[in-house]
């Protein structure tokens, strides 16, 4: 988190960015980001409602739940993140974000899956980790809602109950 | 039986397309939820002609994502076949460096299907 710090600060300096935090998993990242980061920024949040079966081709299409409170024309905007895998999410917030005439636009994630890409146009500046194709809990990332609390990132194995 | 073929959005074909199969239909969902422009089979590529100048072998990739000028291909093959498409899929590199394409597997709808609560593809 140091060296995301230091080298996010060196290349923000004598800026004041806005740090956007994806709502929900991103808290943990982006509180512990933000106190690393010795330079002057604002945070704000957006929550974009995610994809499931009922979304349905021409029915339903990506919103914002929460939108930005700031106003971000004129600011380098950066992203922050959890993970990023298909990079959809990113792509489509880069996108809608753009429209409001920000200075810049990047994004640092703790987590990249970049062999996972469906989109690779992502301005993905700063990543913590490289990761495999796994699922985890803790830290902000979920299961049904359960375990961000987890201070820690764990691994979550799925293993066949027999009935 | 084909699957369904719903009304999209950010398809920018003039044909409705009509998917092979329920792993396609679910990254056209996808693709089109998160509003990135896309087609369906809109190239092919030759990679074998006969001596007459007749196509003997062609490669037409599932997607065609024109705002990043890349190709998508996604199977739900048994293995056997995935190695051809794979072997395919190299020469269509070879014959064309310039075309970006990514290739999907089973697994990664697998893991995909899982991260939206999808069904898997049959």
């Amino acid at each position: 988190m140091r060296e995301l710090g230091a080298e996010i600060a060196r290349d923000y300096r004598d800026r004041e960015p806005v740090l956007v935090g994806s709502l929900k998993a991103c808290v943990p990242f982006l509180a512990d980001l933000s106190r690393a980061l010795p330079i002057h920024h604002a945070v704000d949040f957006v929550e974009l409602a995610g994809y499931g079966p009922a979304a349905t081709g021409g029915h339903e299409r990506i919103r914002f739940l929460v939108d930005l409170e700031l106003q971000v024309a004129g600011r380098d905007v950066l992203l922050v993140d959890e993970v990023v895998d298909t990079g959809l999410t990113l792509h489509y917030l880069c996108r809608s974000l753009s429209l409001r005439g920000p200075e810049s636009i990047a994004a640092a994630a703790l987590f990249d899956r970049p062999y996972r890409r469906l989109v690779d146009d992502l301005p993905l500046r700063y990543v913590g980790f490289t990761v495999p194709d796994e699922f985890f809990a803790g830290y902000g990332f979920d299961l049904d809602e359960r375990w961000r609390n987890l201070p820690d990132v764990h691994l979550v194995r799925t293993v066949d109950a027999e009935v | 039986m084909a699957p369904e073929t719903p009304t999209f959005q950010a398809y920018r074909g003039e044909e409705p397309p009509r998917f092979a199969n329920e792993a396609e239909l679910e990254y056209a969902k996808i693709l089109d939820y998160y509003g990135v422009p896309w087609l369906y089979e809109p190239h092919t590529f030759v990679l074998e002609r006969d001596a007459d100048g007749r196509v003997v072998e062609a490669f037409t990739p599932d997607f065609y994502l024109p705002e990043q000028d890349l190709y998508l291909e996604v199977t739900v093959m048994r293995q056997s076949l995935v190695t051809r498409k794979n072997r395919k899929l190299r020469r269509l590199r070879r014959l064309y460096p310039d075309v970006k394409i990514k290739l999907f597997y089973e697994r990664d709808f697998e893991r995909i299907a899982a991260r939206y609560g999808l069904r898997k593809a049959s």
